[in-house]
């Protein structure tokens, strides 16, 4: 078996088997295997790997699609199998009763194929072709529960807000197409023009919630929650920065800046919403959107590789964070809470959850970013490269790099108000209405998540940058080196974590009455907690293409379609004055003829049955007349 | 086998007689007829696109074209005006031959589509079969008179098409669809007769289309480019070229002469509207790139800019309108309008990315709006209603149904893997290039993109997803899933569209060399 074969065989596995299970009803027994193949021989072919290989097949003359995959690629797709993996063997639990699970795991299948093709693209306009694909996904995942109220209208939202981004990524791509610029990534080395390349990343930020595209990502969390733990994770979000890593290179300076700005806005901007949310599966979207602002500001600060870095960890520890939400969540649904998502609702879980509760704690604090966990690994590095920047640049660059620092304060904060609302203090709800407990298929991918998300598996030094994640994948990451960085960050770790278990231990007046907090009603605090309303942004803009679109349609019924009937009511009216024209003026004189000899056949008809003087008297005036008509005319 | 256009073009006029003789109480044997004399004609074309040789790379118009025939017709003498001659003259190339192997694909879905009108049957048989051979005839005619007779006389059938098996307002509508098209056929035959009298071959005035293309223009002749004759102060050349543009635009439809097509295709019943979508609207495209871009492309440069815009006019104002549209089938007709529209800019580029792209559109195009236009007969049928409003969450009831309404959708709005997304691809790179018109119109169709996700998205979310409810009770029983004959016309246009978004060379192979050579044709008439 030659390497294209098992390229293919890697790319299609998991969309054959998402065929299988949607056409034979078979759900998670053969995508699960699907998926596995993908993964055994993903990390087969990382093992032989030389250096790149890469096909190509002529699509349209002139235009051929090109494969390329690297070191950086192929790990990612492992780390998109494993992931996936482990979410659909969760989910093979969480989704057993529905009735719609053949169409779940065919989704899944085809998402996961996607995002290996994403992964495995090196001509744009296939990257293009994959990025819509993963689009499409996500919309029907997000949309799963189609008959249930407002799910339909989030999924749209969520496929807009996308396609809105996507229509200036592929506008992009043409103009560069136009140029004459060569759209293989890995033969981009001259630098893109502007113009193109802002479209291309506004592409990219839109994939990757950045701000103001990012409330999407909000809307998404309708679907069911292993599915955000896979949009949020391995696949989907991780496109736009994964992209922007490809690309790093060929970006002009400015853009560069402008998306170091846009990373660090939205990073600063999603924490703060996140410290105040009530429904966790909100606060982990919002910690998605800050994570991927981090990411996006490495590539900004020209620390693409430390991007990819968290890129990787951040797929670990946000999988095992919204699967760790989702036993939660199935949990709750089976006492008399109101809102299994609501955190008022919780409280006191360790002892109901005890692996979940491992789970989500070590995640959470790789999340946090303190030492010995992934995160702080990664995070740290585009923190160091963030200063190093501002280091270069000076001046207002410093408020970038001090902001990006002070958000890994923010970050703590939330993520231990998290884990101590739900599972520490008093049960603030009656668990013990139906036995409830923990599934061996849930918390098995749940501890190995846990696992993957500490510091050892990706360096030996837990205070060291140099990972062998990024070496396998042909990066030189020793460059992350940075004096006072480290230790400045764990302070805000330290310090973000203090403060929350100060203000959200058990027993302090807030967590004993958090049940009766209610929704801010400030209008500073209203802003925060609906994340400056960017949600009912894009549906006022919405219903502003609707107005727009029926005034459109009166004008055709009022305008152009009036215009036309004028132009016919004119032309039946006019040719009925020519008809009467025709019947009077034309016809009539001829009419007038007719009638004239018919009235005066009749009036002499009656000469021939009279007697023969009288014809010959009125033949000799005839004859007369006619005579004088000659001699006088 | 001899002459394989003639049989394709004139085998269902010879069904159409037999069936004349056939007592009209049997409606059963007419459908068969039908069915019988489209799958000849389907045959046919998929032998001449076996035979077809992909690699003639042409030198002029007059070796571009294969599978010619030709004989004298009609020869009259007009005494000291010359002859009136007319050929009787076939040929395809890569441009017409896929529009072919199409027409004769949507013409058997059609007669599927038919399968159950019992009524008149023998009448609407023989008239389906006549509007097939004149559609037909228009993409092989290579003698202008030939392909006027053919444009004309598509009207016809159509007109009582409609008029007869229509919905309630079907004589308003078969009405305005049969004067505004013969409207603009009108500045067409002016332009053919200004041809005729300008364009000579082996010395005496013709009607050939390859004559005409090769430009042998008679000395001081009407219409040829060196002459500089003018009408009233304005050149003849770009008068004749505006009134192409108006007699097929309004065919193509381009806003602002579109509003035909939305009653047509509403009053029209199911099979008609997947005729009318997938054939008629690349009826005008073809001449738009046959007629007026192949023989007046030297006034093409100058007025592409006003073409792009109209393309792209027609994009979003289409696309505006799909979006406000309560009924379903008035919905899909706006989106035709819209699709319409990157077919124009394609052209209006003047590349061959973009003819190209043009042109797999039509294609592409030909094969969703019918689709979608069946999908909607599935609800009509079942109900005879079609307003949005009266449904809600269909998938639960229809996933069948369902799924095929997201593939034919999700196609529709360019989703890469589905043919719709090549075409559009195509024609924005086509524009992006060209150089003959501003980048902001290039946006503007960029634009449209986004406004087909949302019509579809939205129709989507309205009627197939959320609750299950349909207006009234009674319809509960009819809401069955597809029917066997219903998957059987769905299935086939689903695997084209799938297999052309992802293998598109199946059909750029067959147009490729031929649009290279106009390409590079038109650019030798550059002014």
């Amino acid at each position: 078996m030659n390497d294209l074969m098992v390229l293919l065989v890697v790319l299609f596995s998991p969309f054959v088997a998402g065929v299988i299970s949607y056409a034979f009803r078979m759900g998670a027994r053969i995508v699960m295997p699907g998926v596995g193949i993908s993964l055994v021989l993903s990390i087969y072919l990382l093992t032989q790997l030389g250096d790149s290989i890469s096909y190509s097949w002529v699509w349209i003359e002139g235009l051929s699609f090109s494969l390329f995959i690297d070191r950086t690629a192929l790990g990612l797709v492992c780390v998109v199998n494993l992931v996936s993996l482990l979410v659909l063997l969760f989910s093979s639990k969480y989704m057993e009763a529905d009735s719609g699970k053949h169409r779940y795991f065919g989704f899944l299948g085809f998402f996961i194929s996607s995002m290996i093709g994403l992964l495995m693209a090196d001509h744009l306009i296939l990257l293009f072709l994959f990025w819509e694909l993963v689009g499409l996904a996500s919309y029907l995942l997000i949309g799963f529960w189609y008959n249930k109220d407002g799910i339909p209208s989030s999924a749209k939202m969520a496929f807009m807000v996308n396609r809105v981004a996507d229509a200036c990524l592929l506008a992009g791509i043409v103009m560069l197409f136009a140029l004459d610029l060569p759209l293989d990534l890995s033969s981009s080395f001259q630098s893109w023009p502007l113009f193109p390349a802002l479209l291309i990343t506004l592409g990219a930020f839109g994939k990757s919630a950045q701000f103001p595209f990012s409330g999407w990502l909000l809307k998404a969390m309708v679907g069911p929650t292993p599915v955000s733990a896979l949009i949020h994770a391995a696949t989907m979000v991780a496109a736009g920065v994964y992209l922007l890593i490809r690309i790093s290179d060929v970006l002009p300076d400015e853009v560069l800046i402008f998306i170091a700005i846009t990373g660090c806005t939205t990073s600063l901007y999603a924490a703060i919403c996140a410290v105040i949310q009530h429904d966790i599966k909100r606060i982990l979207a919002f910690s998605t959107i800050s994570q991927l602002g981090y990411m996006v500001l490495g590539v900004g600060v020209g620390a693409a590789s430390a991007s990819l870095f968290h890129l990787i960890t951040h797929a670990f520890f946000k999988a095992g964070l919204f699967l760790g939400a989702a036993a939660i969540i199935h949990f709750m649904h089976q006492t008399t809470a109101k809102d299994g998502q609501d955190m008022r609702y919780m409280g006191g879980l360790r002892s109901k959850l005890p692996w979940t509760f491992k789970a989500v704690l070590v995640c959470g604090l790789a999340l946090a970013g303190l030492p010995l966990f992934s995160g702080f690994l990664s995070k740290d590095a585009i923190l160091i490269a963030s200063w190093h920047f501002a280091l270069e640049l000076g001046s207002s660059a410093y408020l970038i790099a001090e902001l990006a620092i002070f958000t890994a304060l923010l970050t703590a904060f939330y993520v231990g108000r998290m884990v101590l609302l739900i599972f520490f203090g008093t049960a603030r709800t009656d668990y013990e209405v139906k036995p409830a407990r923990e599934y061996k298929r849930f918390y098995f991918p749940l501890i190995t998540l846990a696992l993957l998300s500490t510091w050892i598996f990706f360096t030996l030094n837990p205070f060291g940058h140099s990972s062998w994640v990024l070496q396998t994948m042909g990066y030189n990451s020793s460059a992350y080196k940075g004096d006072l960085i480290p230790f400045l960050s764990v302070l805000m770790v330290l310090t973000g974590l203090t403060l929350a278990y100060s203000f959200f231990k058990p027993n302090t007046k807030y967590s004993k009455e958090y049940q009766g907090i209610h929704n801010p009603t400030s209008r500073a605090g209203l802003l925060v907690f609906n994340g400056l309303y960017l949600e009912s942004i894009y549906a006022r803009l919405g219903d502003a293409v609707g107005w727009l679109a029926h005034a459109m349609k009166n004008i055709d019924l009022r305008v152009v379609d009036s215009l036309l009937h004028f132009v016919a009511i004119t032309s039946v009216v006019g040719s009925k004055i020519l008809a009467l024209f025709d019947r009077f003026v034309i016809d009539g004189p001829v009419n007038f003829v007719a009638h004239l000899s018919s009235y005066l056949g009749k009036r002499f008809a009656g000469l021939s049955s009279r007697d023969g003087q009288i014809q010959l008297i009125w033949l000799i005036l005839i004859v007369i007349l006619i005579l004088l008509g000659i001699v006088f005319f | 086998m001899q002459n394989p256009l003639s049989y394709i073009f004139l085998f269902p006029l010879l069904i159409a007689l037999i069936m004349l003789c056939v007592p009209s109480r049997h409606w059963k044997v007419f459908r068969r007829f039908s069915l019988a004399a489209s799958s000849v004609q389907l045959t046919l074309a998929v032998l001449l696109l076996a035979n077809f040789n992909q690699e003639l790379r042409p030198q002029s118009w007059s070796g571009a074209f294969q599978f010619v025939e030709k004989t004298d017709w009609i020869n009259l003498s007009l005494g000291a005006l010359g002859n009136f001659n007319v050929q009787y003259f076939l040929g395809v190339d890569g441009i017409s031959l896929p529009l072919v192997a199409l027409s004769s694909f949507v013409l058997l879905i059609g007669v599927v589509a038919s399968w159950n009108i019992q009524e008149k049957a023998k009448g609407y048989h023989i008239l389906y079969l006549i509007l097939s051979a004149s559609i037909i005839g228009c993409f092989i005619a290579l003698d202008f008179f030939l392909f006027y007779l053919c444009f004309e006389f598509m009207l016809l059938p159509m007109f009582f098409l409609i008029g007869i098996w229509g919905g309630d307002r079907r004589s308003y509508a078969s009405m305005k669809f049969f004067l505004y098209t013969l409207f603009g056929s009108l500045f067409i035959l002016i332009v053919m007769i200004g041809l005729y009298l300008s364009v000579e071959q082996a010395g005496v005035n013709t009607f050939s289309i390859v004559a005409m293309l090769d430009g042998n223009y008679l000395e001081d002749a009407v219409l040829n480019p060196h002459a500089n004759y003018e009408i009233i102060g304005h050149s003849a050349r770009a008068l004749a070229f505006l009134f192409l543009l108006i007699g097929f635009g309004i065919k193509l439809p381009v806003v602002p002469v579109h509003t035909w097509l939305p009653d047509a295709h509403v009053e029209a019943p199911t099979p008609i509207s997947v005729v009318l979508a997938g054939l008629l609207l690349k009826v005008g495209a073809y001449g738009l790139i046959r007629i007026l871009y192949g023989i007046f492309p030297d006034m093409a440069f100058g007025y592409a800019g006003w073409v792009a815009f109209f393309g792209v006019l027609s994009i979003l104002y289409g696309g505006l309108n799909a979006l406000a549209q309560r009924d379903l089938k008035k919905m899909v007709a706006y989106s035709s309008v819209s699709h319409m529209g990157f077919v124009l800019v394609g052209m209006a580029s003047l590349t061959s990315a973009g003819f190209s792209g043009s042109l797999f559109h039509m294609i592409s195009h030909g094969l969703i709006s019918p689709a979608l236009f069946l999908l909607v007969g599935v609800i009509y049928d079942r109900t005879h209603n079609r307003l949005m409003d009266d449904y809600s969450g269909l998938a639960s009831k229809m996933p069948t149904y369902t799924f095929f309404v997201g593939i034919f959708f999700f196609a529709g709005l360019g989703l890469p893997g589905l043919s719709g997304f090549v075409g559009e691809l195509m024609v924005l790179i086509g524009a992006f290039s060209s150089s003959y018109f501003g980048q902001w119109i290039s946006f503007l169709a960029v634009v449209g993109i986004i406004v087909s996700a949302a019509y579809f998205l939205w129709t989507i979310q309205r009627v197939f997803f959320g609750r299950y409810f349909v207006r009234e009770a009674s319809w509960n029983q009819a809401m069955l899933d597809l029917t066997i004959r219903e998957k059987l016309m769905l299935v086939p246009l689903a695997i084209l569209v799938l297999v052309l978004g992802v293998f598109p060379r199946v059909i750029l192979d067959y147009s490729h060399n031929t649009i290279q050579f106009f390409i590079e044709h038109i650019n030798l008439l550059k002014p």
